[in-house]
């Protein structure tokens, strides 16, 4: 028998071993990873919608959500989760591009003042680099600025303390400003400010300016933070539109094709990147039974974001991921004081003789 | 000669208490100091509480008013402050933590819906006007409140009274609550008597209860005859 490269291989290496021949649960493309976590690392997530999963993920395994920015404890927690707290290391919304991020960074640190600080929406005020994470807005331009300050101070702080960041490229489409290149997540005029033609600019950003764009984050990042792991993931969610002027199956083809090469050139090129294909694990639903879209074909169901999961925690940590816990959560103890002893002076004035 | 009936909790002991010396001549009143959640069934206002209502020409809100109060009377041992949207100038406590108004607004409002629903349910089952009474601005100072601190001996000990500001702030948030769902329901909102305000817009001493939150019997007599005023033909 003659020997040859192949002969030497992994099962991983063969579709036939590694795929056809597994469980479509099972399948999991993600190799062990030499990028370890441990409950001790503090994770920091960001990204775009689906990049919320892995936050979520590390919660239910007991390792180390780092989060920056947490609503007030007075606040209920249904109302904190509807303004996007504990959603992302810091309260920044979904992060769709990779110089979004880049310009996230450069906004916090202060390298960076755009001329769209404000939108007006509504009866109040929408902070154009997350429109949607305020319900109903702000209500002052005054109380806008001083959010934004503080969700500066939140973002520093995830960023030089955190061990690993993940990181989820969703897009490569953006509407960029004519003034000054500011990036938006959300098109002017859809969740906020005023869209023409003449200040506002769509731009398909190609792989090579998401490597770069990732590139000088991660610079920045271990500027400050030298010891920062970085891991990439591609969301698999395809485009809700596109204003490419293709269809927007090929659009999304299009984009998450360049973003999964963008990835893999960074993982390859850069010192403690490394690469998780949650991309790879969603579509595999092509290959095997696995059904990981919903009736809409886009959004994805809890078996695919499990299967992610799974392949994560076994990849990043060498741990099978619990079932899922039905957390309640919890009422603020001072503040639950206050409203049984409020109750309780109220009833006594109640029983005040006239 | 009109005849009112008043439903509310704690605040509307200061306009008991007033009542008898201070109530317009000729006017008669009955009234229902009941808990807001004792008050429905099946989202509708009690068959024997609708059943008072029968020939009443004015019907009076003094429903709820303090659950600003429970998430600002004191200190958090996470500071906070927020920017009221129609006074953003008002100075923040320096270092403290913001919280965005939109959601200190929300939260009021989640504590006061028991509340909300009785005036909405009061409103559909009483045909004639209606008036909806805005709690007493809070009191300023945090000695009275240090002196008279009734069942929040304990809190205040371990955790201070939190800064005036804030708690206007609050309380200011509360009524804009109000006076929308005011608004929505055809319910006149008759603010605080501006003679009870001080400069600052808090109470003013005289109308200042013996316990942290409530106007005492003259605070009563200046609502009473802000609501005279606000009756007048």
């Amino acid at each position: 028998m003659s020997e040859h490269p192949y002969r030497a291989l992994p099962d991983s290496a063969f579709w036939r071993r590694a795929v056809e021949a597994v469980p479509p649960g099972a399948v999991n493309p993600a190799l062990p990873s030499p990028l370890r976590l441990t409950p001790a690392h503090r994770v920091a997530t960001a990204g775009s919608c689906f990049a919320q999963h892995i936050g979520d993920m590390l919660v239910r395994i007991g390792f180390n959500f780092l989060i920056t920015e947490t609503a007030h404890p007075v606040l209920d927690p249904s109302l904190a989760a509807a303004a996007g707290y504990g959603r992302f290391s810091a309260r920044y919304g979904n992060i769709y591009t990779a110089r979004q991020l880049r310009q996230l960074w450069q906004r916090a640190y202060g390298d960076f003042v755009p001329v769209d600080s404000a939108w007006r929406h509504n009866d109040a005020w929408v902070d154009p680099f997350r429109p949607t994470i305020q319900p109903g807005g702000f209500l002052s331009l005054a109380e806008l600025a001083a959010d934004q300050a503080q969700h500066f101070a939140a973002v520093r702080a995830a960023f030089e303390t955190l061990d690993v960041f993940v990181f989820t490229l969703g897009l490569t489409e953006a509407w960029v400003s004519r003034a000054d290149g500011a990036v938006f997540p959300v098109c002017p005029g859809v969740a906020g400010g005023v869209f023409a033609d003449d200040s506002y600019i769509f731009h398909r950003f190609e792989a090579e300016e998401v490597v770069a764009d990732m590139a000088l984050f991660i610079a920045a990042l271990r500027h400050r933070n030298p010891a920062a792991r970085v891991i990439l993931t591609v969301s698999p969610v395809p485009l809700v539109a596109t204003a490419a002027g293709e269809h927007v199956m090929v659009a999304t083809m299009e984009a998450k094709s360049a973003l999964r090469l963008a990835a893999g050139r960074l993982a390859t090129s850069l010192q403690d990147v490394a690469y998780f294909p949650a991309y790879e694990i969603i579509m595999s639903g092509a290959y095997h039974a696995g059904r990981y879209f919903a009736d809409d074909r886009r959004s994805v169901t809890g078996p695919g974001v499990e299967h992610v999961m799974r392949a994560f925690a076994h990849s990043f940590a060498g741990i099978e991921v619990p079932p899922p816990v039905h957390v309640t959560a919890q009422t603020d103890a001072a503040t639950a004081r206050m409203a049984a002893l409020m109750t309780l002076h109220c009833d006594e004035l109640l029983l005040d003789e006239t | 000669m009109p005849s009112l009936f008043f439903i509310g909790q704690s605040h509307l002991t200061a306009l008991l208490q007033a009542w008898p010396a201070a109530a317009p001549a000729g006017w008669e009143m009955d009234y229902l100091r009941e808990d807001s959640r004792h008050l429905l069934e099946d989202e509708a206002l009690l068959p024997e509480v609708r059943a008072r209502l029968a020939g009443r020409d004015v019907g009076v809100s003094v429903l709820g008013g303090n659950d600003h109060a429970v998430l600002t009377m004191l200190n958090h041992d996470r500071r906070f402050d927020v920017v009221l949207p129609d006074a953003p100038d008002l100075p923040c406590e320096p270092g403290a933590e913001l919280v965005p108004a939109g959601l200190l607004r929300a939260e009021i409002a989640r504590r006061a819906a028991p509340h909300l629903a009785a005036l909405a349910a009061y409103r559909a089952a009483f045909a004639g006007r209606m008036i909806h009474v805005e709690s007493p601005p809070p009191i300023p100072s945090a000695a009275h409140i240090e002196a008279h601190p009734g069942v929040f001996a304990d809190e205040i000990a371990a955790r201070g009274v939190a800064p005036s500001l804030l708690r206007y702030k609050a309380w200011r948030l509360q009524s804009d609550i109000y006076r929308h769902a005011c608004a929505r329901a055809d319910i006149a909102f008759m603010p605080a008597p501006a003679a009870m305000q001080d400069p600052d817009g808090m109470m003013r001493e005289e109308g200042w209860n013996q316990d942290p939150t409530h106007g005492n019997a003259r605070y009563g007599a200046a609502v009473l005859a802000e609501l005279g005023r606000h009756l007048a033909p």
